[in-house]
């Protein structure tokens, strides 16, 4: 991980596991960063974010967004350019087809009068792309009640996020 | 952190942890019975979880005893102090802590811990990732005999911090655990053992000869460290800290904590599954015998560790005075300097095994370099509502943007000053360096003068170039944030909040010292405190300015966690928010103050400006600055009850 994230700064986390160990060491994962390029799934809060960790993804990436932006105080100033959410797509584009947006702070707004259950509605759109493996939804419900206050309303969350991924994918699918 | 979470309190398992909390059992499990610490990234939330402990079992608190001491040196002596009465403790701190605590390590070292233990916890920050600089402080471990033992996973972090309170008891030495931003942060599964209690009350031996390292006991010291150090370098190969993975290849490798797990991964991408590697848990001091059979077969060894070469150089004192004919790489493959990654180890070991380079890697490089020229920069700036910023503007204003102006900065949430657009600070050394350098400054120029200064850095070290400067009169304004917590680092209490609590003040403190002109402001009120400003930098001589306001994350919490304690008995909320009308887009909020919660949209070709209701936090701040009078102040449910930000 990377910090300052409570003082606007970009932060990100790599998340890597596998299904259980072997016996020859070299085969197991040793780094807790994936490698360059090597990133199966990328679960964005901001949409620029994409592009500043993208030296991890590949053609084989799958990208989820949350299409709200945080432009920063620089473009505010107007000392720099925010790209046009289209380059972001553009961009994006450029490793592979999979790549889905989704207003998921409005969601939270919308839902539950606060932005704060965007982390699991975005992780709720993640799901049903298919490239979280091993984990089943009754899995995710456990952790939530075990690590977080609120773990109702983070559930329904989560269902949210699900439920309207699954309309954005299919929506591409066909 | 679960919300009942036993993991550190339970007889066994297998539990999922970071890095910094398998430490944290690991002493637990060891019997530590005292720690102190001065925050810094990445070792100060082991104190929080200590804290976690001692709030949910007071039972322990006669065998555990945590402090957050004022500075590093303080915590480093204090441990020692607490070692020397025959307990075992725990010192962390982040690698600039060491330069603070290096002058008390030097002699702790030379006179040992016994009867008790002491591991000292550096981490390290290759690539700066939450510092203002990079080292290497290994080159400590060198000078004073430290013997450190760097992890890789969670558990290693458990079973190796118990190790080393054995080894610190056993040899009398310091023992360095060394992890890292990353080794601290990664999470991984930890198989407990079972706790230890620790010792409640130790008692101290009078040992003039051990205890005081001055001549002629100092040189009898020195030579009884080598005699310990030697002893252990003896035992190295059977601590099982070092691990070989066999391999026929004639070119092998060396390595340690985080790079080893890039290392590994590398050589497997590369198919290079028959190179042999050494993996050192610990990585001073060495063992000759198991460093040169490791060598025996190789024609050439490849050292991957992060920054300045300190493997290498002591890799390639073992093959001189062995007379070996090994051939090292190192420093001329890979960079002194940043964090390494698995694609950074693989593009060098490809070049170095003359294999094809990954084209994996080589895309997702090229990809990226083709445009990341359009990534918006986002920088660590001040949170919304900041006090800090706030003040800043102020300066702003009152020195017509800094004209004949310098901006003595320091180390706090303050140190992103020197961030655009506000670009305030100057220069920024270390912790209270800004006061220091403002008063040789005002000694050699005649430009104006404002020091900035934390609380918590106040007290760190602040408080003795304070006392010079009043000594001096020098010519200077230093500005105080009084934002009651250790901001930065996560909001440690301040000792000002215990000093507080005994009727103690920075105010207080400051008129005891002398300081000639004194005032205490608030931030929140920018035009008084422009006002001040600009009336201390016409008063010759030294003024300080103590802005008072809690730290704005912080108050919010505390303000948000009030009015859903009001909602939920049933009480009406006043609910103030602040938003722009008719804004004429001088930039005033958004270049002088630029509070990020302000945002610039364009609506049909009109552009204005417009605050994201969910990330402001209501301080008011743009609301007193604007010059069109566009920023509203809009009051709902009136007749509610008010929850103000809490006051000092
Ligand atoms: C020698 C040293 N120890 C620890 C740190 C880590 N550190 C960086 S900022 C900071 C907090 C300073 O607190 P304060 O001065 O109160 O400023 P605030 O963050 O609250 O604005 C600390 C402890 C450091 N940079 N150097
Ligand atoms: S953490 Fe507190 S002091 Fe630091 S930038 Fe945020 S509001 Fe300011
Ligand atoms: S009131 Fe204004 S300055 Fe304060 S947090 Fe809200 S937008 Fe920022």
């Amino acid at each position: 991980m990377h910090g300052l994230a409570q003082r606007e700064g970009a932060i990100s986390s790599h998340t890597r596991y596998q299904k259980r160990v072997v016996d020859d060491e070299r085969k197991n994962l040793h780094s807790s960063i994936i490698c360059y390029g090597d990133a199966d799934l990328f679960i964005c809060f901001e949409p620029s974010e994409a592009l500043r960790r993208g030296i991890f993804a590949s053609k084989k990436t799958t990208f989820v967004l949350n299409s709200r932006t945080i432009p920063g105080i620089m473009i505010t100033a107007n000392l720099e350019e925010y790209p046009p959410i289209e380059k972001i797509k553009e961009i994006l584009n450029g490793y592979s087809d999979h790549v889905y947006f989704m207003n998921a702070t409005e969601l939270s707004l919308e839902h539950f009068n606060s932005n704060h259950y965007m982390n699991l509605i975005m992780l709720g759109l993640a799901i049903p792309t298919g490239r979280i493996p091993f984990i089943e939804i009754q899995n995710y419900e456990e952790v939530i009640k075990e690590w977080l206050r609120n773990a109702d309303e983070n559930i329904k969350a989560l269902h949210l996020g699900i439920d309207e991924g699954k309309k954005i994918i299919n929506t591409r699918k066909s | 952190m679960p919300i009942k979470d036993t993991r550190f309190i339970q007889e066994s398992g297998k539990v999922m942890m970071l890095g910094n909390e398998a430490l944290v059992r690991g002493c637990l499990e060891a019997g530590v019975s005292y720690i102190s610490q001065y925050p810094g990234t990445p070792t100060s939330d082991i104190g929080e979880y200590f804290h976690q402990i001692l709030r949910e079992i007071p039972d322990i608190r006669e065998y555990l005893v945590h402090h957050w001491a004022v500075n590093e040196a303080v915590a480093t002596s204090a441990c020692a102090g607490a070692a020397w009465t025959g307990v075992r403790s725990l010192n962390p701190m982040k690698h600039v802590g060491l330069n603070v605590a290096s002058d008390a390590l030097s002699v702790i070292a030379l006179n040992g811990p016994n009867p008790g233990g002491m591991v000292i916890v550096v981490g390290s920050d290759p690539g700066s990732l939450g510092s203002h600089q990079e080292q290497n402080e290994r080159f400590y471990a060198w000078m004073f005999h430290l013997p450190t033992i760097e992890p890789h996973t969670p558990q290693e972090c458990k079973d190796w911090i118990k190790l080393a309170f054995d080894l610190s008891e056993k040899f009398d030495l310091v023992i360095n655990f060394r992890t890292s931003t990353r080794s601290a942060h990664s999470r991984g599964y930890v198989e407990l053992e079972p706790l230890m209690m620790g010792k409640r009350k130790g008692e101290f031996i009078r040992n003039i000869p051990k205890y005081n390292s001055l001549p002629p006991h100092a040189i009898n010291n020195h030579i009884r460290l080598y005699e310990r150090i030697e002893k252990l370098r003896d035992c190295i190969p059977e601590l099982g800290l070092n691990k070989i993975y066999k391999g026929t290849n004639k070119i092998g490798v060396i390595t340690s904590g985080m790079p080893f797990g890039y290392a590994m991964e590398a050589l497997d991408q590369l198919e290079l599954n028959d190179v042999p590697i050494l993996k050192l848990g610990m990585v001073y001091p060495l063992n000759y015998t198991e460093i040169t059979e490791f060598l025996n077969d190789l024609e050439k060894v490849v050292i991957i560790e992060e920054l300045e070469p300190f493997l290498e150089v002591k890799i390639a004192e073992i093959i001189q005075k062995a007379k070996m004919n090994v051939e090292i790489i190192g420093k001329n493959y890979f960079p002194s300097h940043d964090e390494f990654s698995t694609g950074l180890v693989t593009t060098a070991l490809a070049k170095i095994f003359r294999k094809e380079p990954n084209t994996k890697i080589i895309n997702a490089i090229e990809y990226f370099n083709s445009y990341k020229d359009l990534i918006p920069s986002r920088f660590p700036t001040f949170c919304a509502g900041c006090p800090e910023r706030a003040t800043l503007y102020s300066i702003l204003k009152a020195t017509n943007h800094l004209e004949n102006t310098i901006i003595s900065g320091d180390i706090g949430c303050y140190v992103m000053s020197f961030f655009p657009p506000q670009q305030c600070s100057d220069l920024v050394i270390c912790m209270s360096g800004g006061i220091s350098a403002a008063i040789g400054m005002a000694a050699k120029t005649d430009q104006k003068i404002i020091a900035l200064i934390g609380d918590s850095t106040f007290f760190h070290t602040g408080m003795a170039p304070l006392a010079e400067a009043v000594g001096y009169n020098s010519n200077l304004l230093l500005i105080i944030f009084e934002n009651s917590w250790t901001a930065m680092t996560g909001h440690q209490d301040d000792v000002l909040r215990y000093l507080t609590n005994k009727g103690f003040s920075i105010e207080k403190i400051c008129s005891a010292i002398g300081v000639p002109w004194l005032k205490v402001e608030d931030s929140y009120n920018p035009k008084k405190l422009t006002k001040s400003i600009e009336n201390a930098l016409e008063t010759e001589g030294l003024k300080v300015i103590i802005v008072k306001r809690e730290c704005a994350l912080q108050a919010n919490r505390w303000r948000m966690s009030q009015v859903r304690k009001l909602e939920m008995e049933g009480q009406k909320v006043q609910d103030t928010s602040y938003f722009i009308g008719g804004c004429q887009m001088c930039y005033e909020c958004a270049r002088v103050l630029s509070c990020p919660a302000i945002r610039r949209v364009e609506t049909d070709g009109i552009e204005e400006m417009q605050i994201d209701q969910d990330r402001c936090v209501k301080c008011g701040v743009c609301y007193e600055v604007c010059p069109n009078g566009a920023i509203r102040k809009s009051i709902v449910a009136m007749e509610g009850v008010e929850v103000p930000f809490r006051e000092g």
